[in-house]
């Protein structure tokens, strides 16, 4: 068949009396010039054939557009492979995925070094007063404060054969010191080098 | 489980016991012996007392301090206190201190702590054979008179808690 599809469609609207003014014309123009034009119009023309031929042009439309569609996707497919979007680099697959475990990572990381300190602040506070109730508090000024005395620094034994030694005893100054009198004290035992210096 | 995700859990977890680790250590950490090795000179130059010696000043006034008037803190160190496990101190002038912790008990409330000392040196008689000291927490003695570089040594023995 040497007619194209635009004229065969014009040709089914001629047959089915759809079309009008100069269309109508130059395709009745065409069917007297033209046997197979004429007999492709008779053919749309009788029950049978027609139906067919219809169906037939309908599909070739579904094709058509099809192909246009089939067009539009290979055009944006080309055009987004020009831009590199559609590309999919594998370094930057890793690169993303890298990130997101360095993310959790340190997320993780970082609550774990809340949690522990917070631990840590619980049991410094806690061990910071002992268990103990606190000596004083403020609010309470009339409260006569009374350090325990210090045990201090006792010498049990000092054995340095052959050498002079001296024990020394020295009380340190002090707040605590002068709230007690027997105030904490420093011990120093000398002993004699006969060594000279070296 | 991708690889990745697995190198990822084994460093969390590796984080997460280091952490616990020094909570631990941190928690369980015993008393502390902190040794301070100090010169004393007598000099013509006026008094010179090192900053980091924080308690000499009014100890200098009292003997055997106030022999000298320059001193200079050649070594601080801490120590882990554990009982029976003897601490060894190598001094500036070739001997070796050395303290052990033979006991702690509690007096007033008080922890008190049972040190013994030694002082020796290698192929010659001990400087100081035996000292038996009980002292407290915070609470300094010395042990002084060892001769060095135209002075004498102080030797400053603290228990930290």
């Amino acid at each position: 068949m040497s007619l194209s599809q635009e004229t065969l469609l014009e040709l089914m609207a001629l047959a089915d009396g759809e079309l009008e003014g100069d269309d109508r014309a130059r395709i009745e123009q065409l069917v007297a010039d033209s046997d197979e034009a004429r007999r492709t119009v008779e053919a749309m023309r009788s029950p049978a054939i027609g139906d067919w031929l219809r169906e037939q042009l309908e599909a070739d439309q579904h094709a058509a557009a099809a192909d246009g569609i089939a067009d539009a996707v290979m055009a944006r497919l080309g055009s987004v492979e020009a831009e590199g979007g559609g590309v999919v680099r594998l370094a930057d697959v890793r690169a993303r995925r890298t990130s997101r475990v360095q993310v959790v990572f340190a997320v993780a990381t970082a609550g774990l070094a809340l949690a522990a300190g917070i631990v840590l602040y619980i049991r410094a506070g806690h061990s910071g007063t002992d268990g103990q109730a606190p000596v004083a508090s403020v609010g309470t000024p009339s409260v006569d404060l009374q350090l325990p005395p210090s045990q201090g620094v006792e010498v049990d034994e000092v054995d340095s054969p052959s050498r002079g030694i001296s024990v020394f005893e020295i009380p340190i100054a002090g707040g605590a010191a002068a709230a007690n009198a027997a105030g904490p004290s420093s011990v120093v035992i000398m002993i004699e080098d006969d060594q000279g210096a070296k | 489980m991708t690889r990745r995700t697995l190198l990822a859990s084994i460093a969390a977890s590796l984080v997460a016991l280091a952490i616990a680790g020094g909570a631990l250590a941190a928690s369980t950490h015993g008393p502390s012996l902190e040794v301070s090795v100090i010169h004393a000179l007598q000099s013509d130059g006026g008094r010179s007392i090192d900053p980091a010696l924080r308690d000499l000043p009014q100890l200098t006034r009292d003997q055997p301090f106030v022999r000298y008037n320059v001193y200079k803190l050649l070594d601080r160190r801490p120590f882990p206190l554990e009982a029976n496990k003897p601490i060894s101190v190598t001094l500036p002038n070739g001997r070796v201190l050395q303290v052990t912790l033979g006991g702690v008990t509690v007096e007033k409330n008080e922890k008190r702590y049972q040190l013994a000392a030694q002082i020796g040196e290698p192929g010659k008689a001990a400087f100081l054979k035996s000292l038996q000291v009980t002292t407290s927490e915070n609470e300094p003695f010395f042990v002084g008179g060892q001769s060095y570089s135209g002075g004498v040594l102080f030797l400053e023995l603290l228990v930290r808690p």
